[in-house]
């Protein structure tokens, strides 16, 4: 029986084959036909080599035994050809992409191979239903094999699958299913698409065929991957050809134009490429203008490389068309495409070079947080222009244009956290703009007083106060998110608020070395979403992710800006919590300009917030402090107050009771009152101030942790008229029925008697005021002043007196009174002696303040109004 | 001592994008070059380009991923910040053998980016859940 030529199966069943050689099957027809014998062998080992092919008809009750088999021995046998493309050193003209179904996708991935000969059809349907065959073709109509590859498989539950591989010019035609009842003529003619002897043993060449244009899998026409592919062919013929041309001849091509004639003094292995550091030996071929420097990087591909084995020490020339390539950053450039390198042999004998293969350097894999930096710009992908890696992580791994901060800084605020979170940098830069400047006072934690003298720091600790004010800013991005920014307590040393208000406040800037505290919500940090929301919805449109990620030119377009409609615009419901250690600069100014995207507080009239319902929100206003209760430690847990007026509520003529004349402002122990501040407030001088972005709160206007208050700097008309109006007298409500506790207002009444239960005098010293005053030592009569350490002749005295008075509006009211010493002298008359006086004033309109309101019965009658 | 392959596929790949700016159109040079350095992954990554298979993913919450549509129908999920895909090739080739920098559906998506040629999407945070958490689709 004759043995058809070339054909064997290592299983029976499915097999199959890549197929080398470029022999022609022929259509042994006659030969077929006649009887010939197909052995099998069952064996599942993998020999590794496409040995020649037998199939043995068996019937069709042994091939459905077989069937399972089949399967099993199938992925065996992708198994064993994967291991052979692995072991085979395949040469760098040939593309292998192999891609079995075990070591690549495990869907339904078609195979696909760049330019290879081994043509392998999807194997899905083989895997998927082996048995199961519903497409029955005869294969041997479209088997006119002229191939180099093919695969051939067999399924044996009588059915013969067989995959004949393309012609030049035909398709590849999918696996194709036979009948069960197949003959065994079909069977010889289904075996003429199998090709014959393969090459020796132990070495496979795969090798393009002579158009690789049509492959079941079609590039996309006038597509990227068709240009390539078709470059990718004129290349690698123009390789084979070179090589060809070059190592047979051994041509001597030093000195020719544009070779590079270079050393190598080290090689090493980086994913799969050869890198080589080279040193220009002749500099006389190349023209200078191109190549100025003499150590280079070269690349080599494995192939390349194992082909000329290169080694330290060995001279390479290096054909063109090779590529420079300078890398930013980098002394040495890079040459690339360096498919056209010969190696120059010695002349002397290498004795004493060792025979096994020397195994180049492998250098470790680099880190997948590796990003390209592709973009100048802000990018949207890759933008790791800041990404800062930290020195730690740097080592010898990393290749990021780190630490330097070239380019731009990011304006996203989101984005560069979620960039320094995934690089594990300490810290990072941001752009944003600054809406608002203000001081935070915060409890002292203990961590924050941590030092290397921390015996020094805990008594430090125990005797200073517990709290610390530290300036903040809010800042907010291009994209509309928000952020608190605490700087660290040396500013504080350099500039008032004011000053660093006037220096920032609306204005772009740079945040450096930032990090990120907390990420907090409207319910933890109400006080500062009642800010956020006031500045909420933007002026400007706000930049939007994902937008058209490269501008065509570097001005962001307006296209660039998606405006949503303010409905849908929702307030933000997070705020980031930032810190920064910097010293110096930790917020630039980058444009002197007012931003457009800052909104200034809207400074509004007392009367418009008396008047309207202002809600759970911030408001800004401007009024005159007229008198001021302010706690002046604030350790002390009590709020203060600031009585306040403007030109309006002065000048108003309805004798509107709604309306005060004065209005209290609380100010709660957590707003930062600036010190020059607090001592022109104490010094009881009436001044101007503007309150930044107070919070109504139950109709009480209350100056909160946020709170501004600093002078008015800028005279305005209505200043002029104000400042007018206040140095002349005030007027003020008068009190009535309808005043309030805690509330300002002019008395007139009549003086009906004094309250001598409470009434007392005590002498002070006359120069310095000290009422810390002893009998005198050598004079009995006199007294000593202990601060001033004299003898006190005359002294003053200061008295405590409550007196009642008969007010018009309410005769029923009783009101009581408690004097200053300026009114005391004023009504008594100065006197030196401890007697009591007689009141000469029978009736006195006197500005006081009410303490408290008390009604004894609930009907207006008997009000007793004890005032201060 | 840095890695160098890092650094020049940067450099080509940020060559390509300037190319494709000026030009919309890529140099014959340039396609060689990448091809040299990223050997046979850069026809399969440029079919995928060309078939635009990338898309950017956005979710309101600010979370960006890249799916990559693979030439089996399967949608792979890579990462904006760094070089890591789903694929078995890549689980293969890269991370096991070392034997590349990235699989093609990287290859894709940077080639994608460098050209402005990938698709947008918006999901809702439900659903980049769904997408980074892998969610096994019945």
């Amino acid at each position: 029986m004759a043995t058809h030529e070339g054909l064997s199966v290592k299983k029976l069943g499915t097999v199959r084959q890549l197929l080398p050689s470029k022999a022609k099957l022929k259509c042994q027809e006659n030969q077929m036909e006649s009887d010939f014998s197909w052995s099998s062998s069952e064996s599942d080992s993998c020999d590794g080599e496409p040995s020649s092919a037998l199939l043995k008809p068996q019937t069709d009750t042994m091939f459905t035994t077989r069937n399972k088999a089949i399967v099993n021995s199938y992925s065996k046998y992708l198994h064993m050809m994967s291991n052979l493309r692995r072991d085979c050193n395949y040469s760098d003209d040939e593309f292998h992409v192999i891609e079995w179904d075990n070591e690549s996708d495990q869907g339904n991935e078609k195979f696909q191979n760049c330019d290879s000969m081994a043509e392998i059809s999807d194997t899905d349907s083989v895997l998927e239903s082996p048995v199961a065959q519903n497409e029955k073709h005869l294969p041997c109509d479209t088997a006119e094999v002229n191939t180099d590859a093919e695969i051939s498989e067999y399924s044996s539950d009588g059915d013969a699958t067989l995959i004949s591989s393309p012609e030049n010019n035909s398709e590849m035609t999918v696996i194709q299913r036979r009948n069960v009842n197949m003959s065994a003529s079909d069977w010889i003619k289904s075996a003429q698409a199998l090709l014959q002897t393969p090459k020796k043993q132990g070495e496979i060449v795969y090798k393009t065929p002579e158009d690789s244009a049509k492959k079941k899998k079609r590039f996309v026409r006038g597509g990227l991957a068709e240009r390539l592919n078709r470059l990718q062919c004129r290349e690698r013929s123009a390789i084979s050809f070179w090589r060809h041309q070059y190592f047979s001849d051994r041509k001597d091509c030093s000195g020719q134009h544009g070779v590079l004639s270079l050393k190598v003094l080290k090689i090493y292995e980086e994913c799969s490429m050869q890198i080589a550091f080279c040193q220009l030996l002749e500099k006389l071929s190349v023209d200078n203008s191109l190549l100025q420097e003499v150590e280079f990087k070269v690349l080599f591909t494995k192939a390349t490389a194992s082909l000329l084995k290169i080694r330290a020490g060995d001279h390479v020339h290096i054909h063109p068309p090779w590529k420079k390539i300078k890398i930013p950053g980098e002394t040495c450039p890079v040459i690339i495409n360096t498919y056209f390198s010969q190696k120059v042999l010695q002349e002397e004998k290498e004795t004493a070079v060792p025979t096994q293969k020397l195994a180049t350097e492998k250098k470790p894999p680099p880190p997948l947080l590796l990003a390209f930096n592709l973009m100048e710009n802000k990018g949207y992908l890759f933008s790791t222009s800041e990404y800062q890696v930290p020195s730690s992580v740097t080592g010898s791994h990393l290749m990021l244009p780190v630490s330097q901060k070239i380019g731009p800084v990011c304006d996203s605020l989101l984005e560069a956290i979620e960039s320094y979170a995934v690089t594990g940098s300490s810290t990072f830069d941001v752009k944003a703009v600054v809406q608002r400047v203000y001081i935070l006072r915060q409890k002292q934690c203990p961590y924050q007083k941590l030092s290397k003298h921390s015996s020094i720091s805990k008594a430090q600790a125990s005797s200073q106060d517990h709290f610390t004010d530290r300036l903040c800013v809010l800042v907010q991005d291009v994209y509309g998110i928000f952020s608190e920014v605490q700087l660290p307590f040396s500013y504080f040393t350099k500039g008032s608020l004011l000053y660093y208000c006037s220096k920032w406040e609306g204005k772009l800037c740079i945040l450096n070395d930032i990090k990120v505290l907390q990420r907090t919500t409207r319910a933890r940090s109400a006080g500062l979403f009642i800010l956020i929301d006031s500045l909420w919805p933007p002026l400007v449109p706000l930049k939007v992710h994902g937008n058209s990620p490269y501008p065509q030119d570097a001005s962001m377009t307006s296209s660039q800006y998606l405006y949503k409609d303010n409905t849908i615009l929702s307030a933000p419901c997070f705020c980031y919590i930032l810190s920064t250690c910097r010293v110096d600069d930790a917020v630039k100014v980058l444009k002197d300009t007012v931003s457009d995207l800052y909104l200034p507080p809207v400074v509004h009239r007392l009367r418009e917030i008396l008047e309207n319902d202002f809600g759970n929100r911030v408001c800004s206003f401007s009024a005159f402090v007229i008198y001021s209760r302010l706690q002046s430690h604030y350790l002390v847990q009590n709020e203060s107050w600031l009585f306040v007026t403007d030109s309006y509520l002065q000048s108003s003529n309805e004798n509107k009771q709604r309306i005060p004349r004065v209005v209290a402002v609380c100010v709660t122990t957590s707003c930062v009152i600036d010190a020059e501040l607090t001592k022109a407030l104490q010094n009881s001088a009436p001044c101007e101030l503007l309150f930044k972005d107070a919070v109504i709160d139950n109709g009480v206007i209350m100056c909160v942790e946020r709170t501004v208050l600093q002078k008015e700097t800028l005279p305005s008309s209505e200043e002029i008229k104000s400042l007018e109006l206040l140095s002349g007298p005030l007027s003020l409500d008068e009190l009535g029925s309808t005043t309030v506790a805690n509330s300002i207002c002019t008395v007139k009444g009549t003086i009906s008697g004094v309250d001598e239960n409470s009434a007392y005098s005590w002498p002070v010293c006359d120069t310095c005021g000290n009422d810390k005053l002893e009998q005198a030592q050598k004079d009995p009569d006199f007294l000593f002043c202990l601060s001033c350490r004299r003898v006190v002749t005359k002294p003053t005295f200061k008295m405590h007196l409550e007196i009642f008075l008969n007010c018009s509006f309410d005769s029923q009211a009783t009101v009581k009174m408690k004097l200053h010493q300026v009114t005391i002298e004023m009504l008594l008359g100065s006197t030196s002696s401890n007697e009591q006086r007689v009141m000469k004033w029978n009736k006195c309109l006197v500005k006081s303040w009410v303490h408290s309101v008390v009604s004894s019965t609930p009907l207006p009658g008997n009000h007793l109004f004890g005032l201060g | 001592m840095t890695l160098v392959l890092p650094a020049v596929a940067k450099e080509i790949l940020g060559d390509v994008k300037k190319a494709y700016e000026k030009t919309s159109k890529i140099p014959d040079e340039l396609l060689l070059a990448l091809k040299f350095v990223f050997g046979p992954l850069v026809l399969l990554a440029l079919d995928l380009v060309d078939q635009r298979a990338v898309t950017n993913v956005t979710s309101p919450s600010g979370r960006k991923v890249i799916q990559v549509m693979g030439s089996s129908g399967r949608l792979y999920t890579c990462y904006v910040a760094c070089l890591y895909c789903p694929c078995p090739a890549f689980a293969f080739s890269v991370l096991q053998r070392n034997d590349g920098l990235l699989c093609k559906h990287i290859l894709a998506t940077l080639l994608s980016e460098a050209m402005g040629l990938c698709r947008t999407a918006a999901v809702s945070d439900q659903q980049m859940t769904e997408i980074l958490l892998e969610k096994e689709e019945d």
